[in-house]
């Protein structure tokens, strides 16, 4: 068990972070993966959770794009990454409006200020032929998607 | 939920506070005070019968206890469950059980708020979340257009089915007086209004308006005896099923589709017995989902469903007959109107916008993201 008197999850992201690296939780008892990070996997409440660093390649599955006022569009998305856990981010590096379900990214890290660690952001992954691609069965992540949030899978009840 | 008893309990006395615009300085207690005085003259019980308080407002973080302070009552029974929007249908089963098992007879579910009056931001401020809040998402408004934009992928929803809900919510909210919006609405104008997160322009959003209510329960027995003919709790559900957004399962998905079936196994009755429907609005995806996962249409039809008027006035489902939180009003937690309208409805209260022959309504919650799903069918004296 994580001794919380001495490092938190979210610190240990953190610092990560700072590496310009996009960390995840992995069960050592069942390899699933988890995130956010915790003291505890969800369901099991196992401890046995240890860090890994994402390879930083997943797939748009869910966009928006927000319009604050006097400010340009803003992309919010949920990625799923290649690991088997889905985030929030942002797509940037193209058109807000153009983020598509189903397209391929890439991690890099967002600098960050003062009061803001450094935070993962995404970019897309570009293709051979150089445009944005779109991962295989990537348009339906949904049904694929193995659960990342520890809870029971309403997923697989849907359709 | 099992251990319940279909139709032990009754709806005996409900009540809006004054709604959209009030006086500055009002508190969101004045509001839940007031309607609650209301309710009990619905019904003809006087505050001292009252010995079981409900209550959650997110400007008022001990709703039971300051709400008992303000009523000057000292309930025996109290619950303070806050799960977002759907907290009063949550409310309605706890007092159930409460009441089953003698802990209180007389249950007072309340809600007030004043966001209009003091900004949505001062009335409801997001929590910090280190995994969200770097990416600057326009909460709860992000979350439920990302789950329009897997609909629309996944299903080929459009933007105008969207824009249908909320022109069919205008439609019969110009039949309510108490309605805050009063101009018609068509699809072209919902799609040609201020983006505020794609695919939602602030038509596909719920209005910000101030307002309350209150909603009076006691056992079967007791509603017999009182003003108004009872509206018995046939059946209720409750589930949980995330709390952020990138942790729901699947974003097409909502655990009304718990909620539901524990209500309709409860009840003892399924979705064709029906007669109006009361769904939490909060933006357009939100009423296509519900009709899909609580049984009204297949998963994934939700759009093509409403289009064409199907839960307008005349429609083929009577959906949202105040004007719902897109065009009645919607302060901040709306839960608890969305069982008012269904209660009014099974008395034959609501004049121009009543349907007919309605013996039974389903009314349900939804809080957070899409996070909490509560569903409450009320019968009148007919179904029990």
């Amino acid at each position: 068990m994580q001794d919380l008197k001495q490092q938190s999850p979210y610190g240990v992201f953190i610092e990560h972070c700072k590496k310009g690296e996009l960390a995840f939780q992995v069960c050592a008892d069942d390899g699933r993966a988890v995130f956010y990070p915790r003291v505890a996997a969800p369901r099991s409440g196992s401890t046995n959770l240890e860090w890994r660093v994402s390879k930083g390649l997943g797939t748009v599955y869910a966009t928006t794009v927000v319009y604050y006022k006097g400010e340009p569009p803003l992309n919010v998305a949920l990625v799923d990454l290649d690991e088997g856990f889905r985030m929030m981010s942002r797509v940037e590096g193209t058109d807000p409006l153009q983020v598509r379900i189903g397209m391929r990214v890439k991690v890099k890290m967002a600098p960050g200020d003062d009061k803001q660690p450094p935070f993962p952001v995404f970019t897309p992954l570009l293709t051979e032929e150089g445009s944005p691609g779109s991962g295989g069965g990537g348009g339906s992540g949904g049904q694929n998607h193995p659960d990342p949030s520890g809870h029971p899978s309403l997923g697989r009840r849907g359709k | 939920m099992s251990g319940l008893k279909r139709g032990s309990v009754a709806v005996v006395g409900v009540a809006e506070s004054d709604l959209g615009q009030v006086a500055p300085h009002t508190s969101p207690v004045d509001l839940m005070a007031q309607a609650t005085l209301r309710a009990l003259d619905d019904c003809g019980l006087k505050l001292s019968d009252i010995d079981g308080v409900f209550s959650a407002a997110t400007q008022v973080r001990t709703a039971p206890m300051t709400l008992a302070e303000y009523l000057g009552i000292k309930p025996r029974y109290f619950d303070g469950t806050a799960i977002g929007g759907s907290s009063f249908m949550a409310h309605v089963a706890h007092a159930q059980a409460a009441i089953e098992h003698g802990l209180c007879e007389v249950a007072l579910i309340a809600y007030g708020s004043t966001q209009r009056s003091v900004s949505r931001a001062a009335a409801s401020p997001r929590e910090f979340n280190p995994y969200e809040s770097p990416y600057r998402p326009f909460m709860p408004s992000s979350a439920y257009a990302m789950a329009a934009s897997r609909h629309m992928h996944q299903y080929g929803t459009t933007r105008e089915q969207l824009a249908e809900v909320a022109v069919a919510a205008r439609k019969w909210a110009l039949l309510n007086p108490k309605a805050w919006e009063k101009e018609p609405l068509t699809i072209e104008q919902v799609l040609g209004a201020r983006m505020v997160s794609h695919p939602f322009t602030v038509r596909d959003c719920c209005l910000v308006v101030d307002g309350g209510g209150a909603m009076v329960l006691t056992s079967a027995a007791r509603a017999k005896s009182l003003k108004k003919k009872p509206v018995h709790v046939l059946g209720v559900g409750e589930s949980l099923s995330h709390a952020s957004i990138a942790s729901m399962p699947d974003l097409t998905v909502s655990a009304a589709a718990e909620s539901g079936p524990k209500a309709y196994t409860m009840a003892g009755i399924k979705p064709s017995d029906v007669d109006m429907v009361s769904l939490y609005d909060a933006f357009t995806i939100t009423p296509i989902l519900f009709l899909e996962d609580l049984g009204f249409c297949p998963k994934g039809e939700g759009g093509r469903f409403v289009a064409g008027g199907t839960i307008a006035p005349g429609g083929k489902l009577a959906v949202n007959t105040s004007g719902g939180g897109l065009s009645y009003c919607h302060p901040g937690m709306y839960g608890l109107l969305v069982m008012i309208e269904a209660v009014r409805q099974v008395r034959g209260e609501c004049d121009k916008r009543q349907v007919k022959d309605c013996d039974v309504a389903l009314a349900h919650g939804n809080g957070g993201v899409l996070s909490s799903q509560c569903t409450v069918l009320f019968g009148g004296p007919s179904t029990v």
